[in-house]
C-alpha cells in the first residue's frame, strides 16, 4: 500500500497539536478551560487568510497567462479556506460565549466581516458550479477570487479601525507575543501543523480536479 | 481543608471547549474523507 507523507505528516502534527494542547498546556487563569480554544481557532483564521491570499494571487497571474493549472489550484485553495473559515465561525462563536457572555454581536466588524468573506467564497464556489463554459467559469472566478481577498487585511486591521469586542493579536504584532512560554509554544506547533493539514488538503484536492477534468474529457472524447 | 485545584475565579468552561474541538476536528475529518470519496468516483476503472 502506497502511503501519502503529506497527509500522514498534517495528520500526526494535528493529533500531536491536539494532545499538546490538551493534556499538556496550562489553563489560563481568567478565561479558565475555554482559553484553550485559541489554540484551534487562531491557526484555522490563518489558515483561511493564507489560503484566499493565494486564490488570490494564483487567479491574477491565471488572468495573466491563462494556465489551467493555476484556476485549478485556486479552486482547490478556495474551497480548503472555506473549510477553514467555517471552523473559525464555529469555535470563534464557542469561545464568546463563556467569555464575552454571547456567542455573536452584530454590529462587531470582525465578526461581521470574516461572516462576509465566508459568503464571499461560498458564492465563488457555487460561481464555479454555476457557469458551464469552463474558459468562463476560470476567468470570472478568478476576478471574484481576487475581489474577495481584498477582505482580509480590512479583517485584520478591522480591530484597530473600529469598537469591537475582539481582542487585538497577542502574537502576530510589533511588540513581544503577550504569551507564557508554553502557551506560546502550543500556539508555534498548532500554526505549523494547520499549514501543513493545509497543504495536504489543497495537494488532494488538486489531484481530484485534476483526476474529474481527464475523466471529463474522456466521457467527451468517447460520446 | 481541602481546596479547589482551579482558582475561585476561573469559570467552569470546558463543555465549550470539548465541543469546539470535537467540532472542529470532526469537520477536519469530514473534509478529508469527503476529498477521498470523491477521488475515489472520478478514477477509472
Amino acid at each position: 500500500m502506497k502511503i501519502s507523507w503529506l497527509p500522514a505528516i498534517a495528520g500526526a502534527a494535528v493529533i500531536g497539536t491536539v494532545i499538546r494542547a490538551v493534556f499538556f498546556t496550562p489553563l489560563e487563569a481568567k478565561q479558565g478551560a475555554a482559553q484553550k480554544i485559541f489554540y484551534i481557532h487562531v491557526p484555522a483564521a490563518w489558515v483561511a487568510f493564507l489560503a484566499f491570499a493565494l486564490v488570490a494571487i494564483a487567479s491574477g497571474v491565471f488572468l495573466w497567462i491563462r494556465d489551467q493549472r493555476l484556476d485549478r489550484f485556486a479552486e482547490s485553495s478556495a474551497e480548503v479556506g472555506v473549510v477553514f473559515t467555517t471552523v473559525v465561525l464555529i469555535t470563534g462563536p464557542l469561545w464568546a460565549k463563556p467569555i464575552w457572555g454571547t456567542y455573536w454581536a452584530w454590529w462587531d466588524v470582525r465578526l461581521v466581516s470574516t461572516l462576509f468573506l465566508w459568503f464571499i467564497y461560498v458564492a465563488y464556489i457555487v460561481l464555479r458550479g454555476a457557469v458551464e463554459s469552463p474558459e468562463l467559469r476560470a476567468r470570472y472566478s478568478a476576478v471574484l477570487g481576487i475581489l474577495g481577498a481584498l477582505l482580509i487585511p480590512f479583517i485584520h486591521l478591522s480591530v484597530y479601525l473600529f469598537t469591537t469586542m475582539h481582542p487585538q493579536p497577542i502574537v502576530g504584532k510589533p511588540s513581544e507575543p503577550s504569551l507564557p512560554r508554553e502557551m506560546l509554544l502550543t500556539f508555534l506547533l498548532s500554526l505549523v501543523s494547520f499549514t501543513l493539514l493545509y497543504f495536504a488538503f489543497v495537494r488532494s484536492r488538486y489531484r481530484y480536479a485534476v483526476e474529474r477534468d481527464a475523466a471529463a474529457a474522456t466521457a467527451e472524447h468517447n460520446a | 481543608m481541602l481546596r479547589p485545584q482551579q482558582p475561585s475565579t476561573m469559570p467552569e468552561t470546558s463543555s465549550y471547549y470539548h465541543l469546539a474541538y470535537t467540532i472542529a476536528l470532526g469537520i477536519y475529518a469530514a473534509y478529508a474523507l469527503s476529498l477521498h470519496v470523491r477521488r475515489k468516483h472520478v478514477r477509472p476503472g
